[in-house]
């Protein structure tokens, strides 16, 4: 059976061809993702049929994490509720690819388009087939991010951006719950195996944790309570759950086949799918469950009072969905987990077709860009009317018929708290009510506005060739949600799907009749005054004088606005966040710690400066400046006072009569008596010169002198041949003899 | 021959960088001193992967371990060898490199020869830190891949760069000084000794571990950074040229994580386990903190650098929990964050060379001129907010993990850390991507080449990769990790922290 594994992969495949192929696929993107997505579709009939024979199988795939003793294996987990989901998606999934191929036509981002929605669709299928629960959250985020892709997808107009990021921040503060519920669980059962912690669960169900021991309170928690409640944030934000349900309106934002996705396949139902998938977990904690059911009944009331306010299709498409998941999470907070795979389906397969038979009417709005108040009076809307309302029929009768049919409310009993039972059936009838109401009005507003008043003439512009998809769904509507129920397929329906919600669950269903069932015509009795109202207050009847009055009014006002939810969200969280963010850069960071590391370093440099400019310069240099400044001074003082006045004084006085004195010796002796003499005696010298140089030079002293060279040379030749060791002898002992003599001489002279 | 080869194998990885350098000296010819330094990355890298192949990974001690005296006097050695944590580190250091040249190619046109052989360079330094069994050939290297990073922000970087170099270095030093302090302390200490190996097998006393776990602690954490020495990052990094910001966000930052793994935990355990509380504590309020700041952020580099002290969060918050998921976690939250971290660089680097603008109102509407780019920018955001399927959601995932058997409380603080990057994340996305172009110029932006798509490819292949498939790398570090958790494991018995959590 691991062929079953093309399931998945098919549409794998595509996004990768699309991927990898887009320059050579351009407009041809649909061509191959249709068929990858069908033909998933026929291998989940093959799977359904399988599992209807043999059961619940698994396929192994690989291992994503060993670290220590935590191992997570990956494998797909194929029983009745995921084969359910698995129709679902992949039948949806198949239609929408259908009709955007048509509806998505000249779109500049055609090839990307479709590549996403084929991601999303793989991501949705795998996370119905986990057997894990770190796989489901991965699964889970990849699903968010294609749907962050596929709503900025026109991403040009500002609020698309604005709308998808929104989208994803939601659900990343509800996915901390989930991530934190999968950490949990982890550390509670040592394993992420879904079907291992299923089987351990009711073993660990008195077991405690005390999470906030940290802040010193003794507050010990049913973990099964905590695992509950922390998985269910995560289905709160994906299922868009008040008060994290703001995302979903805007989600409209993105083409309308995503849409389609959006609220029809798994993207919405992932948290009731999440819900039932960990059933047997969840009905350990009847306080999980009583917060559920609150959640679900509060969403889906408020939901429906919302959706009866808008003006907007989208906003009303947005809100319906809203409170319809509200009413399946309410009906899983109550136990009745096949109730709530049930709704799913018939809710999906609604959605899907109301989604695509108004998107054509959605695209003229589009294109106009402007919302308008209705959508209607299409070609379309007619023939495809009677599918619809059977359809809406359903949504309207089927929950309230399958829930208080008797077994759920034994479950509440049993719990041992009175009010609950209470709370049963007045948030039950509460519910029950509006939804009938908001489903019947909204769904005739869209349809039968009266002509004239949409814009027909604009809507033309997709071919009709598409609309055999929304005949298909029309047809899927009738035959899956009316067949199933009329036909009395219920109880074949909970005998299949009880292997996969638990034992616990099932047996409680068990035991359903639908005649002589108070509590069940009190209930369709409650739908089918929903549907009354609903119609006068689309005929201007009491509801509308009741918006009239003052009270009425005011109410209306704050439903119209959504309660605020979203200026809530804005002023409170958003803008405080940006502020806290900016705050924090601004002063913390840029003052305070960039500061103090550059004060330090200005410090550092102040006292540098410090040091340079106060002792270095005015003391150190001071001082020697001042040294020096006083000796110039001292060197001026003595320049001018010692040197110019006294020495200069003396020495040009001085040197004023040596002047005079040498003038006087000039004149006096030199001229007359001393040059007289030198000149006599001069010429007496010269005579004497020329008779020595004639006698004596040339004479004697030449003839000596080449005698004294012939014997210089004999006493040369003499000195060569002595060696040279014994001239240094001779030497040294005349240097002796020398020393001795002038010490005898010392000697002598001194001892005289 | 083969024997010599896996023999010298990591010198002949540490050598290539050098001789690069030597070759790209001799050569004039601007474009073919790229092809060599692009040349030497790749080489480098492919020994790399030669030693990964050679790696037993059965083994939880050193390997390809190469021993030579030094200086024997004071018992100082060029040896070196990896186990599983240094080998992904070197990996990540090889792995990035080409792509640091690759980015430059056209970007960088003034003085390529010595940015090419500042990269190569760094490189080479930051192998040997790695690599390093010896302490003081550890400190050596530690220093010297700080100059290489210094000349090339204030030579190469933006219009601040005087201001972030010098704001570098004096943090770079003051964290070396300390880190000299450390390891001077445990050379009297430990016996007179600079190999790492036996160092770690001492024990110490509890004073001599109290200081110098502190002053290794600071080094390390200023390195990383951890929360309040973090603010030379944004910065060096917004001021860097591209290259510079991938090797420094890429790799350089790991040294400080590494460090804690090598030094702090092995040879001073019982001060870790004293100190881990408040440094648990810093690291989730380090992850907020930088969560905010990314928040607050009109400049694309900057953003991402503050969502780099986030991740750097997540490393030391994994590595003090002292179990094995956190540790690996740790470990790999930083290759995924080298990984993702780096190609953010790569990207908005790659916007920087058409526009020369890094502010994030001036862009807009990028969806409709560069398809591609886009496609691979939103890839390395989400994978930067650790979307699951993507790299760092591993990394983020096994640390949390790790974490809850501390304290829940620390898990949900930090989770609501991954809240705020998807925020910061993807409202930067849709001011940069989504809406309207801002500018005419912008619409006429011309989408990614064929050289800047094969930087960003391998990355984006990676990223999906090791978020799909992580178990590779997981089983390369799981023998050395499982060494390191059991030799901390009796000292966790009389922690401190059981007073503070729980």
């Amino acid at each position: 059976m691991s062929w079953l594994i093309l399931i998945p992969l098919l549409p794998l495949g595509a996004v990768l061809v699309l991927v990898m192929g887009k320059p050579w696929l351009g407009e041809h993107a649909h061509k191959v993702g249709i068929p990858a997505v069908a033909l998933s579709f026929v291998l989940t009939l093959v799977a359904f049929s399988l599992v209807l024979r043999d059961g619940a199988f698994s396929i192994p795939l690989y291992q994503l994490i060993q670290s220590g003793n935590f191992v997570v294996d990956l494998g797909l987990y194929i029983d009745q509720l995921t084969v359910l989901l698995l129709v679902l998606v992949t039948g949806v999934s198949s239609v929408v690819h259908v009709y955007a191929s048509r509806y998505m036509v000249g779109d500049p981002r055609y090839n990307r388009f479709f590549a996403i929605i084929a991601l999303f669709t793989f991501s949705m299928i795998m996370l119905v087939m986990s057997n894990n629960l770190l796989m489901m959250y991965v699964f889970w985020e990849v699903m968010g991010i294609c749907s962050y892709l596929l709503i900025s997808h026109w991403g040009e107009r500002k609020s698309a951006g604005q709308a998808a990021t929104k989208a994803f921040l939601v659900n990343s503060v509800a996915d901390v719950g989930l991530g934190f519920g999968v950490i949990l669980t982890y550390s509670t059962f040592g394993t992420l195996d879904i079907q291992t912690i299923l089987s351990q669960a009711p073993a660990m169900e008195n077991a405690t944790l005390n999470l906030l021991g940290w802040l010193g309170l003794d507050l010990p928690i049913r973990t099964v309570t905590l695992i509950t409640l922390f998985l269910f944030m995560g289905a709160m934000g994906k299922s868009a759950q008040v008060p994290l349900h703001v995302w979903l309106p805007f989600a409209m934002e993105a083409p309308t086949p995503v849409s389609a996705l959006i609220h029809a396949a798994t993207m919405v139902n992932a948290g009731p799918f999440l819900l039932v998938r960990m059933s047997p977990l969840v009905i350990l904690s009847p306080a999980a469950m009583g917060v559920i059911a609150v959640i679900g009944a509060m969403t889906a009331v408020y939901a429906a009072l919302v959706s009866m306010t808008q003006v907007d299709v989208k906003r009303i498409l947005a809100f319906s969905t809203i409170g319809q998941i509200g009413f399946m999470i309410m009906t899983c907070g109550l136990g009745a987990f096949v109730v709530a795979i049930f709704h799913m389906l018939a809710h999906g397969c609604l959605k899907g077709f109301l989604f695509l038979s108004t998107g054509s009417a959605l695209r003229a709005v589009e294109a106009h860009g402007h919302s308008v108040s209705m959508v209607s009076d299409h070609p379309i809307s007619s023939p495809s009317l009677w599918p619809l309302a059977g359809g809406v029929a359903l949504l309207a009768c089927l929950p309230p018929v399958l829930i208080f049919s008797g077994p759920y409310e034994q479950l509440w009993v049993s719990q041992q708290f009175f009010p609950a039972q209470w709370g049963f059936w007045g948030m039950g009838f509460l519910t029950v009510f509006f939804t009938a109401l908001y489903l019947f009005r909204g769904v005739v507003q869209l349809f039968h506005q009266p002509r004239g008043q949409g814009f027909g003439t604009v809507g033309s512009g997709v071919s009709p060739r598409f609309f055999s998809p929304i005949h298909f769904l029309g047809i899927l509507v009738v035959l899956g949600g009316t067949g199933f129920f009329l036909l009395l397929l219920w109880k074949g329906f909970v005998e299949f799907l009880s292997p996969a919600v638990g034992h616990r669950t099932a047996v409680m269903v068990k035991n359903f009749s639908v005649l002589g069932n108070v509590p069940l015509l009190v209930s369709i009795m409650v739908a089918l005054a929903g549907v009354v109202a609903g119609y006068w207050s689309f005929s201007r009847s009491p509801l509308c004088t009741f918006r009239e009055s003052r009270f009425g009014r005011r109410w209306y006002v704050h439903f119209l606005n959504k309660l605020y939810f979203d200026e809530w969200y804005e002023a409170y969280v958003v803008q405080p966040t940006l502020g806290l963010a900016m705050w924090s850069w601004k002063v913390v960071d840029q003052r305070g710690l960039n500061g103090m590391i550059m004060g330090l370093a200005n410090l550092t440099l102040g006292i540098a400066k410090w040091l340079w400019r106060v002792v270095d310069l005015k003391g150190i240099d001071g001082l020697v400046m001042g040294v020096g400044r006083k000796s110039v001074g001292m060197a001026g003082w003595l320049w001018r006072v010692v040197d110019l006045h006294g020495i200069d004084r003396v020495v040009v006085g001085l040197g004023q009569q040596s002047v005079g004195f040498a003038r006087w010796l000039w004149r006096v002796i030199d001229l007359r008596g001393v040059d007289r003499v030198v000149v006599g005696v001069g010429k007496q010298s010269v005579g004497i010169a020329n008779w020595l140089w004639k006698i004596i030079d040339i004479k004697v002293l030449d003839k000596n002198v080449d005698r004294l060279k012939e014997q210089a040379e004999v006493a040369g030749d003499a000195i060569q041949e002595v060696e040279p060791r014994t001239l240094q002898h001779h030497l040294l002992v005349m240097i002796f003899w020398l020393i001795v003599g002038m010490g005898l001489l010392y000697w002598f002279a001194v001892g005289e | 021959m083969t024997t010599l080869f896996t023999e010298h194998l990591l010198s002949l990885m540490i050598a290539i960088p050098f001789l690069g350098i030597a070759m790209i000296a001799c050569i004039h010819d601007q474009e073919w001193i790229r092809r060599v330094a692009f040349g030497c990355t790749v080489v480098d890298f492919l020994l790399a992967l030669a030693l990964l192949s050679g790696f037993d990974f059965s083994n939880q001690g050193m390997q390809f371990v190469e021993r030579m005296q030094w200086m024997p006097t004071f018992n100082i050695q060029y040896a070196v060898g990896v186990d599983g944590i240094s080998l992904l580190l070197v990996m990540l250091t090889t792995l990035l490199c080409p792509f640091a040249v690759l980015c430059s190619w056209k970007s960088i046109t003034v003085r390529v020869r010595s940015f090419m052989a500042m990269i190569l360079l760094v490189e080479g330094a930051m192998i040997v830190v790695f690599a390093a069994l010896d302490l003081f050939l550890f400190f050596m290297l530690w220093e010297v891949t700080m100059i290489p990073m210094y000349f090339m922000i204030i030579l190469w970087g933006g219009p601040q760069r005087i201001a972030a170099g010098i704001k570098f270095v004096l943090y770079s030093l003051s964290g070396s000084l300390v880190l000299l302090l450390a390891i001077l302390g445990l050379f009297v200490e430990g016996g007179k000794t600079f190999d790492i190996l036996m160092l770690a097998e001492r024990t110490y006393t509890p004073e001599a571990q109290f200081w110098i776990f502190l002053a290794f602690f600071l080094a390390f954490a200023i390195k990383l950074p951890m929360l309040p020495f973090h603010t030379w990052l944004p910065d060096a990094h917004s001021e860097a040229p591209t290259a510079g910001s991938v090797i420094l966000a890429g790799v350089l930052l790991k040294m400080g994580g590494y460090g804690f793994l090598r030094f702090c935990l092995p040879m001073f355990p019982e001060a870790s386990v004293m100190f881990a509380p408040y440094i648990l504590w810093l690291s989730v309020a380090g992850i907020l903190y930088g969560g905010y700041m990314a928040l607050a952020q009109s400049d694309l580099k900057k953003l991402v650098a503050y969502s780099s002290i986030s991740h750097m969060g997540f490393v030391t918050l994994g590595i003090f929990v002292f179990n094995n998921h956190g540790i690996q976690g740790a470990i790999l939250q930083m290759v995924n964050h080298g990984i993702t971290t780096g190609a953010l660089f790569l990207a908005v680097g790659q916007l920087y060379d058409r526009t020369h603008s890094r502010a994030i109102q001036d862009y807009g509407g990028l969806q409709k001129p560069m398809p591609r780019f886009v496609a691979f920018f939103c890839l390395f955001s989400v994978a930067s907010f650790g979307l699951p399927g993507t790299c760092n959601f591993i990394g983020e995932f096994l640390v949390l993990v790790g974490t809850s058997f501390e304290s829940y409380m620390m898990v949900l603080v930090a989770m609501g850390g991954i809240v705020l990057a998807a925020a910061y994340m993807l409202w930067m996305l849709q001011r940069v991507v989504l809406g309207q172009p801002r500018t005419p110029a912008i619409s006429q932006l011309s989408d990614l080449s064929m050289r800047e798509m094969a930087t960003v490819i391998p990355l984006a292949v990676l990223v999906l990769w090791i978020g799909l498939y992580p178990s590779p790398l997981m089983e390369m570090m799981d023998s050395s990790v499982t060494h390191l958790v059991q030799q901390m494991a009796p000292y966790q018995a009389n922690a401190l922290s059981e007073l503070v959590f729980k």
